[in-house]
């Protein structure tokens, strides 16, 4: 069984990937990330996973819009919307079919202007709290 | 339609539906209907592993200070896998080879299968080591009304098809008199069996594993018996294997590309097969009570188990696209994740953080990439 390593020289032309979750953007995928379960992972995006080296299948998730690149082939049949977060990348910005609810991510909240604070806030909130902005 | 070992009639595989085609003749794999079954098969090879080199020495120490009720949950655990490692030993063999009709599947059941021996003897590996007499153990297997409430449930799928698939090899399709009783037998009827026996051995190896999978793992956490968690760890690393392959055939037998018939079959079973996911979830969660009746152990209890249970159930249902009667939960258990990641499976002490590793394997596959920093 081969696979393919990503080429990182190749890389690195590429602005890093916006993973979003049914839409709404989650985290920047860059190099401190190994793969796409472990980025989600570090934003505690609720994901189901098992083996994490693609043989188990647990991790199967969605793909609405976007590519990945596998760093070792999946023991899965996968479909052409589905991909193993486990043992890939993304190639590009990718949109998943997984909850952002309760996960951490950055927004922008506008807050009612004090005199001496700036009049955009980013804090980094949990999703499931409201939100507004 | 008698069964024939080596079928001489001249047919294409790549034609043949999974099961109750015509029987594989050659076993030849150069040419694949489901290729996804050759991968799981050298995975499986690669996988290889024998009870004996774990050390387990320790656990004797380890298990003659555990308190009373700890033994308990430790011992009645050890008997349940060995149930069910016993039955998964030999029901795939007995049950789906004389069905199926692809040469990869073939050989996929009979590694799985085989790789489940090795479970089997492992239990025997870890009882004789901390026990003085392991008949103590074994005996009670056969007695104890807990173990056997579920092993019936578990047989009776595989129990159900056999027979239907004897007589009909015996006698072809009809209303069959056997043992005074008269049993129907059709195709459909056989792939009806084989559907829902199929749907449970996917709960088995999805759900019923997992509850003692979390209570080794829960001793391990605590740095106590440790060599059996090595070897429940191995074991675990297997079974997610083989539960990646059961969802894979129900996913193809829901599919309809490969047999029409057995997709609707599927649909209209589709509520037996809840139930049968849903009564093996209760029965867990009974099971959980019946460990922790005389208390409950550091970091595990009676209600985290049946939490765990019920999570684990809605993740594999999903899988399998069925609708679960439990609510969505983040996983009770966090610290099984580490236990069931299977690069940290260590194989052989100079093997450290590689699950799996092919002897003699030459990566030949080379890309133009590979060359692009290359200056001259």
């Amino acid at each position: 069984m081969t696979f393919k390593p990503i080429n990182f020289s190749k890389a690195s032309f590429k602005k890093a990937p916006i993973v979003s979750l049914q839409g709404m953007p989650v985290l920047l995928f860059n190099q401190q990330h190994q793969t796409l379960l472990e980025a989600l992972e570090q934003k505690k995006v609720k994901i189901f996973s098992e083996c994490r080296s693609g043989f188990c299948g647990q991790c199967k998730t969605k793909v609405i819009s976007g590519q990945v690149t596998y760093l070792k082939e999946p023991l899965v049949e996968l479909e052409a919307d589905e991909c193993l977060p486990c043992c890939c990348v993304p190639d590009g910005d990718i949109d998943l079919a997984l909850s952002a609810e309760g996960a951490e991510v950055v927004v922008r909240v506008a807050t009612p202007k004090p005199a001496n604070t700036p009049a955009i806030n980013s804090e980094v909130v949990s999703a499931n709290t409201t939100v507004q902005g | 339609m008698a069964y024939s070992t080596f079928c001489q009639t001249p047919n294409n595989a790549m034609l043949e539906p999974m099961f109750l085609g015509q029987s594989v003749n050659v076993a030849r794999y150069d040419q694949q209907k489901y290729e996804v079954f050759e991968k799981l098969i050298e995975k499986q090879l690669s996988f290889f592993w024998r009870p004996e080199e774990v050390d387990v020495s320790r656990d004797k120490i380890d298990y003659a200070a555990l308190p009373e009720h700890e033994k308990h949950i430790f011992i009645s655990n050890l008997k349940y896998q060995t149930l069910l490692d016993s039955i998964q030993g030999r029901s795939p063999n007995v049950a789906f080879l004389p069905l199926v009709s692809l040469p990869e599947l073939e050989t996929w059941i009979e590694t799985w299968s085989f790789s489940e021996t090795i479970h089997s003897r492992s239990y025997t590996h870890i009882i004789r080591n901390i026990v003085n007499d392991p008949s103590i153990v074994f005996d009670d297997i056969v007695e104890n009304e807990e173990i056997l409430k579920r092993a019936s449930d578990i047989a009776n799928y595989y129990d159900h098809l056999i027979k239907l698939s004897q007589a009909y090899h015996l006698l072809g399709e009809g209303n069959h008199e056997i043992d005074g009783e008269v049993i129907e037998v059709t195709k459909r009827e056989i792939k009806k069996a084989l559907y829902l026996c199929m749907v449970s051995v996917n709960v088995l190896e999805a759900i019923r594993f997992y509850v003692s999978f979390a209570c080794s793992f829960a001793f391990a956490e605590r740095k106590v018996m440790e060599g059996n968690a090595k070897i429940i760890r191995l074991i675990a690393r297997d079974e997610a294997l083989h539960l990646n392959s059961t969802q894979h055939i129900l996913k193809i037998m829901h599919g309809g590309k490969d047999d029409p018939e057995m997709a609707e079959i599927a649909k209209e079973c589709e509520q037996t097969a809840i139930d049968i996911f849903v009564k093996a979830a209760e029965q867990e969660k009974e099971w959980a009570k019946y460990l922790f009746k005389d208390g409950s152990m550091i970091g595990l209890n009676e209600h985290i188990l049946c939490q765990y249970v019920e999570y684990i159930t809605t993740e594999r249902m999903k899988a399998v696209n069925l609708a679960s009667p439990y609510e969505e939960k983040s996983n009770p258990l966090p610290w099984m994740k580490n236990w069931l990641e299977s690069d940290s499976v260590q194989v052989a002490p100079q093997e450290v953080e590689v699950s799996s590793y092919l002897v003699g394997q030459i990566d030949s596959s080379i890309d133009e990439d590979e060359f692009a920093d290359f200056d001259l």
